[in-house]
């Protein structure tokens, strides 16, 4: 009976004037937003690599000059993006674009691409990520919102009910019929991705397992529309209630739950000033951790350290170079430093993440946003990965240099020279995005709450056959 | 005339479904209002607090910074140059309606003798990226939002549903003039919709602890602008025979395009105009220029003592101090690095000048457009405020610059007397009432067509 039904139903909508018309519109729109996303990113993915080479290049020609002065001049480093990243952008417009790597500190990232536009997204981001978290729904409710309410108008519900056809098997064959409608008019938009996608960035298996992950979650995302819009149609007594009602629900989870979210996170846990995170480094730094003594205090403690390790009886006496040494320490100590109050910063911004999802009752966008940043490589987790990743790649020139000066030097002196030669052995930073499973790992939240919507918008619609009259 | 009136308002008020609506648009419109509020609030103490003025430079930095003992009278001229509290953009009376704007935009940077543009703790603010992916609870961006929707729910198939029922044809029988039922339906639905604007503006500018009155009334004018525009919008939409549902996606399909379609392709035709330049080029430029100043270094050094000989006294120019030695390099670096950066500034002044002129095409444009006005924070403010900011780093650096190569002791009359900074405050009101006067026309514009039309209303 419900293969019956679905049958019917997959005619009836693919016959449906709406669906033609706002079919093929959303069509275009997402055909249009999607090449240029994707154009967008090929473009921004060869610039990133080709002044990654030449800012890389232009460290390798340094004159010749002290280590530690070649160490401050630096080099930048730029995180990879994932192909599926075309399909959304996420926090990108958000996050600084470069990364710079030098002595003593650690950095953020700098130049989002939001401060340089006029709009800032403020009315969401304009790529085909909107056009499937925002008005695909929509869609699904303009197509579906009549359909049982239609049918009590016109009668033929009760002709229906006295042919015998079970509420729940006319329900879920309504359901199965839409999304198969629905899925079929998507179809072109999928294969278009697909094919874009492969001719302008190799594939490998990861991204199509995340471009498979993507769709089952879209998949998931669309039945809890459909499944409430039939439910809601079977429930209410006129199309018009139902229409209403289901907009609210549209508006609620598109817009209002991601903004109420995000400003229940900011309330709760809100986020230092640029000036009070910068300052509090500086002190601790200065005044040590607890425990650990002053900065004069560790100094002259790793001074005596290594008097004693040399066996000499001044700085001046060393074999290796003092200033070298004293200012690598120091540097460790800094970067422990940077270190905890980096992961705190991230940790209170995991903590917005979190609580955000208390919005997550009005509906499942913001679920579904979330879930799709992480598999699109465009989320927290994975901007935190590449931090972590330039970090140690940090670590590893400036020691590299350091070790360079301290060798080359003696005593007090500062007479150690380095050329192209040493420039050019320190290796390229070389960042692989992690795996699909950590983007899994990193999305247990948002997946549990659409599983939970899905399940609780197919109870409703169970629910509406039991109560349904003709 | 005044019987329709009442009529109309007894309907309104009977049906539950509009005072849920206007219900919900009100708890919404409040909660962002006590948000925005309260964050500007939060927003101006931290700015109005004493600023951190020492250099966010750590210790670990600072292993060549000059020693206290080599200067005479222990702080020289070059940590007082380093010791200025961040210049401040003065925020304006409408900061609650764009207070995240605040934070992606930066309103704090500080100058020194050193360069400012490499390192991002001289003015990048810290946020959660996340926040802004999602879009917080700004009140001009929630209003622009909310209130077409509000407007498509009070207001959609008011006309269609009844002809399709049978029950408009009875209407137009029983009057000549059907168009001053609908009208008079949509004007309650109008007033009860700016009543709620309104009342919640109110409530934003009042938790504000610096909003200006005159801030409040020039975004009253816009946002009743707005909402006239979308009932107007909604009328024609009740003009067409088409169902009721399909005017309701109509309406829908209609707050999209202008919304978020128009926008974009706005931004879109800014950037064709004039291309948005490349941090990653910039870059680029910045480090070849820093390689080659590091490769000047010593005879621009030579170059600054020759043009001042009466400064450099007995010592030779090997042995004087790092930040002495350094000074003219990182000067005449600066002055190439400024005026990359200066270009995104004016790219995006310029891009908003484009979009304000084309705002009539989008309202939701113009309110956000004009919340950037009120608040202080549009590109071309923020524009002339770097140009001022670099302004007066020239002036700091010529006050210290001199006394910081002569190796001078610095005292307490130099310390009183150092250059101000100054910033104009006040609105442009030439843009702010180009901006109104637009989005007023373009509403007034609607109004005018359907008022031409309302004859077609006693069709069916």
């Amino acid at each position: 009976m419900i293969a019956i039904v679905m049958r019917k139903e997959l005619a009836t909508t693919l016959r449906d004037g709406r669906l033609l018309v706002l079919g093929l519109s959303l069509f275009v729109l997402f055909a249009g937003f999607f090449l240029f996303s994707s154009y967008q990113l090929q473009a921004q993915r060869l610039e990133k690599q080709r002044v990654g080479a030449t800012a890389k290049e232009q460290w390798n020609s340094q004159s010749v000059k002290n280590p530690h002065a070649a160490a401050h001049y630096g080099i930048y480093v730029f995180k990879p993006d994932l192909p599926s990243a075309a399909i959304d952008p996420g926090l990108t417009p958000f996050t600084g674009q470069s990364l710079w790597l030098e002595p003593h500190k650690r950095n953020l990232t700098r130049f989002n691409p939001s401060a340089d536009d006029v709009l800032a997204n403020r009315f969401g981001q304009a790529s085909s990520s909107f056009v499937l978290y925002a008005l695909l729904p929509l869609l699904i409710v303009a197509l579906s919102f009549n359909s049982v309410s239609q049918e009590r108008e016109r009668g033929t519900l009760r002709m229906l009910h006295s042919l015998g056809v079970a509420p729940r098997a006319l329900l879920f064959g309504k359901l199965l019929g839409l999304l198969t409608a629905f899925w079929l008019v998507m179809s072109p938009a999928v294969l278009l991705a697909a094919l874009t996608l492969a001719g302008q960035f190799e594939l490998a298996i990861d991204d199509l397992l995340r471009l498979s992950l993507l769709l089952a979650g879209l998949l998931a995302y669309y039945t809890v529309f459909a499944a409430l819009s039939i439910g809601a149609s079977a429930y209410f007594r006129t199309s018009r209630n139902t229409l209403f009602c289901l907009l609210g629900f549209w508006m609620g989870s598109v817009f209002v739950a991601p903004r109420l979210g995000a400003a229940i996170g900011d309330v709760l846990a809100p986020n230092p000033s640029a000036s009070q995170f910068w300052d509090a480094i500086k002190t601790d730094i200065a005044q040590g951790l607890p425990g650990d003594g002053s900065k004069q205090q560790r100094e002259t403690a790793f001074e005596a350290q290594v008097l004693a390790q040399y066996g000499v009886a001044s700085k001046e006496q060393l074999p290796v170079g003092f200033v070298s040494l004293n200012r690598q320490y120091n540097d460790v100590y800094s970067s422990k430093v940077h270190q905890l109050h980096f992961d705190r910063l991230r940790a209170n911004f995991a903590t917005q993440q979190q609580l955000a999802h208390l919005a997550g009752w009005l509906g499942p966008s913001l679920a579904l946003r979330s879930l799709s940043m992480a598999i699109a490589g465009t989320d927290l987790a994975h901007q935190r990965d590449f931090e972590d990743a330039a970090e140690e790649y940090r670590r590893y020139f400036i020691d590299l240099t350091e070790d360079w000066d301290r060798e080359r030097s003696h005593g007090t002196e500062r007479s150690a020279k380095g050329a192209e030669t040493d420039w050019r052995s320190v290796r390229d930073f070389a960042y692989t995005v992690p795996t699909v499973g950590f983007s899994l790992k990193a999305s247990l939240l948002p997946l549990a709450v659409l599983g939970a919507w899905l399940g609780a918008a197919l109870w409703l619609l169970a629910h509406s056959a039991r109560r349904l009259a003709p | 005339m005044m019987a329709i009136v009442k009529v109309e308002w007894i309907r309104i008020r009977r049906n539950p479904l509009n005072a849920a609506i206007l219900l919900i648009f009100a708890v919404l419109m409040g909660l962002s209002a006590v948000w925005s509020g309260l964050r500007a609030s939060e927003i101006r103490a931290a700015a109005a607090a004493p600023q951190i003025a020492a250099s966010a430079a750590n210790a670990a930095e600072m292993h060549d910074a000059p020693k206290a003992d080599a200067h005479d009278g222990g702080d020289g001229a070059y940590a007082a140059s380093n010791d200025r509290a961040p210049l401040q953009l003065p925020l304006l009376g409408g900061l609650v309606l764009n207070v995240s704007q605040a934070d992606l935009v930066g309103t704090s940077i500080k100058v020194s003798s050193r360069s400012r543009h490499t390192d991002g703790r001289n003015s990048d603010q810290l946020f959660n990226p996340l926040s802004y992916e999602f879009g917080l609870l700004d009140f001009a961006s929630v209003f622009a939002l909310l209130t077409p929707l509000v407007v498509i729910a009070l207001s959609y198939g008011l006309v269609q549903e009844e002809r399709e029922s049978g029950v408009w044809r009875l209407v137009c029988t029983q009057t000549a003039r059907p168009w001053q039922l609908v009208l008079c339906s949509l004007g309650w639905r109008l007033l009860l919709v700016a009543l709620v604007a309104c009342a919640s503006s109110l409530l934003a500018f009042l938790l504000d602890s610096g909003s200006a009155l005159s801030a409040l009334a020039y975004w009253c004018l816009i946002s009743l602008s707005y909402v006239l525009f979308w009932f107007s919008l909604a009328g024609l939409f009740l003009l067409l025979p088409i169902s009721s549902g399909a005017a309701a996606i109509g309406l829908l399909g209609s707050w999209l395009i202008l919304t978020f379609g128009v926008p974009a392709a706005l931004h879109w035709a800014a950037d064709q105009t004039r291309p948005k330049p490349s941090r990653m080029a910039a870059i680029i430029e910045i480090r070849r220029l820093q390689e080659l100043s590091n490769q000047q270094r010593q005879n621009l050094l030579a170059d600054w003592f020759k043009a001042h000989p009466e400064l450099l006294g007995d010592t030779p120019l090997a042995k004087l101090p790092r930040e002495v030695a350094g000074l003219p390099a990182a000067l005449q670096l600066d002055s190439q690095i400024r005026p990359l950066m200066l270009q995104f500034e004016t790219h995006r002044a310029e891009q908003f000048g484009f979009m304000q002129r084309w705002s009539w095409t989008s309202p939701a444009l113009a309110v956000a457009l004009m919340a950037d006005r009120l608040s202080g924070l549009d590109a071309p403010r923020h524009a002339s405020f770097v140009a001022a900011v670099n302004d007066f780093e020239d002036r700091w650096r010529a006050y210290f610059v001199p006394s910081i190569m002569a190796r001078a002791a610095w005292n307490e009359a130099q310390q009183a007397a150092l250059p101000q900074f100054d910033f104009d405050q006040s609105f442009d009101v030439a843009e702010l009432n180009g901006l109104i006067g637009l989005q007023a026309l373009s509403a007034a514009s609607m109004l005018a067509v359907l008022l031409a039309l309302r004859r077609r209303f006693s069709q069916f």
